[in-house]
């Protein structure tokens, strides 16, 4: 009990030294970028649509063709099972 | 029968029905052709939003740089969309009977064109005036958005003109058609946002 207990707080030690280090290593802000912390409203205004408009974009196009191709096959399907249950019927 | 011989049923089956494509190879082509293009004219979109934020309380259209030709433009945009529309009539036609496609094809065709000759005449009155690639900013993505549109809707009426010579032919297939008509779709419909974005 008290060895699986240990273990476990091991394993919770690595992962949280892990994250420690990660975050440490992050940098405080992103000064490369000329608009992220532009002072006037308009232009992190503009920053944030775009980067919005850019980001869902697509992923919006990529649903949109899988809905469209999932319901065509669906209209195939009934079409071609209706074609071949007419052709069973006249085999029959 | 022999031991080791093979036997095949011999008894008639029904000849395997051949599916229709969920969607014709062209087309799906053409789709995402389409999808990089979208991207490319949000990239484009989106740079033009950011620098014209960025002029936030300065003029915009520049001091010095002429104004675009809204009002002209708008009319000229109208032949654009009448283009599309007569396209789809194109396509009705085609399904209905195929000779009758070829009327609203060359209509489509020559609106697209006077699109693109009109928009050839404002870039000749706008360099005369002095916008250019180099006067501005705004120049530069006047020049660089619509010119990229306007090199499609030349592709597009490219091949909108090979399926005219397809049709009169009558070699022109349903997909062919489909896939051409996707790609002047896509000018017509990404224009009406490149109007809203940078000459209003």
């Amino acid at each position: 009990m008290i060895r699986r207990l240990g273990g476990w707080l091991g394993r919770v030690a690595v992962i949280a030294g892990v994250t420690a280090l990660f975050i440490g290593l992050m940098p405080e802000v992103v000064l490369a970028c000329p608009v992220c912390f532009d002072a006037r409203d308009e232009n992190r205004q503009a920053f944030l649509a775009t980067t919005a408009f850019l980001s869902l974009l697509p992923l919006g196009m990529v649903a949109g063709a899988g809905l469209w191709i999932r319901r065509r096959t669906r209209e195939l399907d009934e079409l071609h099972g209706d074609a071949s249950a007419e052709r069973d019927d006249a085999e029959a | 029968m022999s031991a080791g011989s093979a036997t095949y049923p011999t008894e008639s089956r029904p000849a395997p029905v051949r599916r229709e494509p969920v969607i014709p190879n062209g087309v799906l082509g053409m789709l995402i052709f389409i999808f990089t293009e979208v991207m490319f004219f949000s990239g484009l979109i989106s740079a033009h939003a950011i620098v014209k934020a960025q002029q936030a309380g300065v003029m915009w259209p520049p001091y010095g740089q002429p104004r675009l030709p809204a009002q002209e433009t708008a009319l000229n945009s109208l032949a654009l969309l009448v283009s599309g529309v007569v396209l789809v009539l194109t396509w009705f036609a085609f399904r209905r009977e195929q000779n009758s496609a070829r009327i609203p094809l060359l209509l489509s065709i020559l609106l697209g064109c006077i699109f693109v000759g009109f928009q050839g005449v404002e870039w000749v009155a706008l360099l005369a005036e002095g916008l250019t690639m180099q006067s501005s900013a705004y120049g530069g993505f006047f020049y660089l958005i619509v010119g990229s549109h306007a090199l499609h809707a030349v592709g597009a009426l490219a091949a909108l003109i090979w399926a005219f010579t397809r049709l009169d032919r009558e070699e022109l297939t349903a997909h062919q058609l489909a896939t051409v008509s996707a790609f002047w779709y896509f000018v017509v419909l990404v224009w009406p946002i490149l109007y809203w974005k940078v000459y209003l």
